[in-house]
């Protein structure tokens, strides 16, 4: 594997080459040289670039004059940097490209909006329900008077003898707001949207108005501060933040003295004051067309104000595992299937590549709906799809671990419809005619395979889920293996020889393999091992 | 600065000698039960293309161009800081640090458009990194040109601000090989004024180009040293580790 791009070329002396021969005139050298070995002064700069990404400091250059070779204790120095801390962050951000900031996770009912100074929400289906109207929003004119609750409290909601109604469309004014977004500076939004109700019932149930489903209750605004409606500063904020949880958890093996194992099987994260917010207020006035981000159940979340900047250790319990079942990863990788298409590239060091002629396995069938049994998807769905069953329990284009029977029973036949509504479609097999109708989406082919439902749930000691698969690829050295592979395709600019008729490395790389294990899998111990390699110190 | 794009392109030119890195397939794979293989194996040249033997086994490390990240933390290491105290680095037309102005032009991922990062020395990259070179070697020389102490200075730390070739050529050469250190880590043993002889001339009609026939300013000066700058930032050995 190339470092960062597959196709570069690879005989960059080929340019100091080029240079001299061009400056000089010369006739061009033979370019492909034998390896030598880098002096010390570039063998401090390759260090550097690697480990700190920059350039030695002209001091560090001039110490090396008075020393016969880089000394010893420059790598561990190096590694004990926040530059190091960086470095092995753009690192692993190449494994997992945790950018999530065009997820959408929220739609307009829970989305606002600023037309000519004046905030509303964008739904205009919620203007309707407020207004009578679809799409009217409020005037320019503040709101003063509000109804008075029985307890002689107010929910701001506007007092109808305030209100201007014109042809049966109400129009009322807007009222100064605190955003949690931005305390020190109020906003004017319409009262409707801004009223702050907090709960209404629902079916017989208190329900938060932070709940999606109680986006067409009239009574049932944005609540105080605006608590349960996004702005695109907050969209911003929440989608930066789930990056850089990402980000902490590798610091915690970077730098943080943790085994490198704890990237698939720790199930501590990090919060913020706006993922704990967000989980708080926000995260349940979701879309079901776009993703599903609710909190699980029983999920402990740190109780931190939006502006609160300090981030505080969780424990997330569950199938969680590791960074792959933090928000920025399922969110990046938003289907079973590709999320664990991604484990395995990053931890298995195995991909999906199907051969240029294709031969249909016998037996098949071409229409079969079980992708495992389709001619032709034996090269990849017969092993992806008991591996997608690992992230099983985790909602696809979602966070949320659907393990409360009460939103998620295992059998729904009341979404086997033609038209089921938005949950079913999302969750459910809604057609009659399909393989175990009703059923869990990810349940459907259990009957058949019964393994995925080991992968989901576990059994007995074992658990379910990732953590199983991880500790699968733990045991048998394949994470140990891969993970020297691909670091030491990082530093050395190139792979290792490990495969075919190039297998030459292979004792290298159980010797690096097995030492990464015995150091309780140190993510700095192997990096200063590859570093230390004369493979390192040489260049051609 | 054209010879120095010249020099750039033309190595860029002979940057295909070798095998190319392969796409990582190679990082999987002990296991065939769980490999699919890739067919062809192996490409084969075309029917006019005379014998290729195989490439000798690699017992190296392979060099690279260094990435958009690594030029964010390096300039400031290498240029120093400017007048008021901030890091010499890139700065656009829209006051905006031009590294990240071009970022996605120039490969470096954001995980949405791109995931990988693109590390080929393009006819694209040196175009910006003739850029980069041109405004922050401007940056770095004004502080220079600014800080009487040469002690203080980034780049000109062995001559005074008007020193030519011709006045204190012992101190061009110290500062021509300290600058081949700092910026790409190359280390001139102090005897040797022949390696930096290039370099040397290039100051020298740097000088002369500015001055014409009259006496060289410290103001013509800075135009040498200003192309040396260019020149040492848009080297290979500046971008390739």
């Amino acid at each position: 594997m190339s470092r960062r791009g597959g196709s570069m070329k690879k005989c960059i002396p080929a340019l100091v080459i080029a240079l001299v021969a061009v400056a000089a005139r010369a006739d061009v050298a033979p370019i492909c040289e034998a390896p030598r070995a880098i002096d010390k002064y570039q063998l401090l700069r390759r260090l550097s670039l690697d480990l700190r990404g920059r350039i030695p400091s002209i001091e560090e250059y001039q110490s090396l004059d008075a020393q016969d070779f880089v000394p010893d204790s420059t790598v561990p120095a190096f590694l004990q940097t926040d530059d190091f801390r960086l470095a092995m962050r753009r690192y692993h951000e190449h494994m997992f490209w945790p950018n999530v900031s065009n997820v959408r996770l929220h739609n307009t009912n829970s989305g606002l909006q600023t037309r000519s100074g004046i905030w509303s929400l964008q739904s205009t289906g919620r203007a309707r329900t407020y207004r009578g109207a679809l799409g009217a929003l409020c005037s320019d004119y503040e709101q003063t008077h509000f109804v008075m609750l029985p307890d002689g409290s107010t929910n701001y909601e506007p007092d109808p003898a305030y209100v201007v109604v014109t042809g049966g469309v109400k129009d009322e004014g807007w009222r100064w707001v605190t955003p949690y977004w931005n305390p020190s500076t109020p906003i004017k939004v319409c009262a409707y949207d801004a009223m702050e109700t907090l709960t209404v019932a629902l079916a017989g149930v208190q329900t938060s108005c932070g709940d999606f489903r109680t986006n067409g209750n009239r009574l049932c605004g944005c609540g105080p501060n605006l608590q349960f409606c996004y702005s695109s500063v907050a969209d911003t904020a929440i989608t930066s933040a789930m990056r850089e949880q990402l980000a902490l958890s590798i610091d915690d093996l970077s730098v943080g003295g943790q085994p490198y194992t704890d990237i698939l099987l720790s199930t501590k994260a990090y919060e913020n004051g706006v993922l704990s917010f967000w989980k708080r207020n926000l995260a349940t006035n979701l879309s079901l067309t776009n993703t599903y981000v609710a909190p699980d159940p029983e999920e402990e979340i740190a109780y931190l104000d939006w502006s609160d900047a300090s981030w505080t250790q969780i424990d997330r319990k569950g199938p969680h595992a590791g960074v792959v079942t933090l928000p920025a990863y399922l969110l990046r990788f938003q289907t079973d299937r590709g999320r664990a298409n991604r484990l395995r590239i990053d931890f298995a060091c195995e991909f999906f590549i199907p051969p240029a002629t294709l031969s249909p396995q016998p037996g098949c069938d071409p229409g079969a709906a079980d992708l495992t049994q389709r001619c032709n998807c034996q090269y990849c769905h017969a092993t992806l799809e008991p591996l997608a069953a690992y992230f099983g329990l985790l909602s696809e284009a979602g966070t949320t671990v659907t393990t409360d029977t009460r939103i998620f029973p295992l059998l729904n036949p009341a979404c086997v419809s033609a038209n089921p509504s938005a949950m079913c479609s999302r969750f459910y097999v809604t057609h009659a005619d399909a393989h175990n109708p009703g059923s869990l989406l990810t349940r459907q082919w259990a009957d058949v395979h019964p393994e995925y439902l080991d992968h989901m749930l576990g059994g007995g000691d074992v658990p379910g889920g990732p953590r199983q698969w991880a500790q699968q690829l733990i045991a048998n050295g394949t994470f140990a293996q891969c993970t020297v592979k691909r670091t030491f395709s990082y530093f050395m600019k190139r792979d290792m020889r490990v495969a075919g008729d190039q297998s030459d490395e292979l004792d290298l790389l159980q010797s690096l393999a097995d030492g990464f294990k015995s150091s309780n899998y140190s993510l700095t111990w192997l990096v200063q091992q590859v570093v230390t390699l004369p493979e390192y110190r040489r260049v051609r | 600065m054209k010879r120095s794009l010249l020099l750039s392109a033309s190595a860029l030119l002979a940057v295909g000698c070798n095998k190319p890195m392969n796409d990582g397939a190679n990082l999987g794979g002990n296991n065939p039960s769980t490999n699919v293989g890739v067919s062809p194996p192996q490409s084969t040249p075309p029917v006019d293309h005379p014998p290729v033997t195989r490439p000798p086994t690699i017992t190296s490390a392979s060099a690279q161009r260094v990435s958009i990240a690594q030029l964010r933390g390096t300039l400031p290491v290498a240029l120093g800081n400017d007048l008021s105290g901030n890091p010499v680095t890139w700065i656009y037309p829209n006051g905006r640090p031009g590294l990240d102005v071009v970022s996605l032009t120039l490969g470096e991922p954001n995980y949405i458009d791109t995931t990988e990062e693109d590390l080929s020395p393009s006819p694209l990259y040196l175009k910006f990194m003739d850029d980069l070179a041109r405004d922050a070697c401007d940056r770095v020389l004004r502080a220079d040109y600014g800080r009487s102490a040469a002690a203080d200075r980034s780049l000109l730390r062995f001559v005074d601000l008007a020193d030519t070739a011709s006045t204190n050529a012992p101190g061009v050469n110290h500062n021509l090989r300290y600058l081949k250190l700092r910026l790409h880590g190359v280390k001139i043993d102090d005897s040797d004024d022949t390696t930096v002889a290039p370099l040397r001339d290039l100051f020298a009609r740097g000088v002369q180009g500015s001055a014409g026939s009259a006496a060289p300013t410290a103001n013509d000066v800075k135009e040498g040293w200003r192309l040396v700058c260019n020149a040492l930032l848009t080297a290979p050995e500046f971008h390739i580790y």
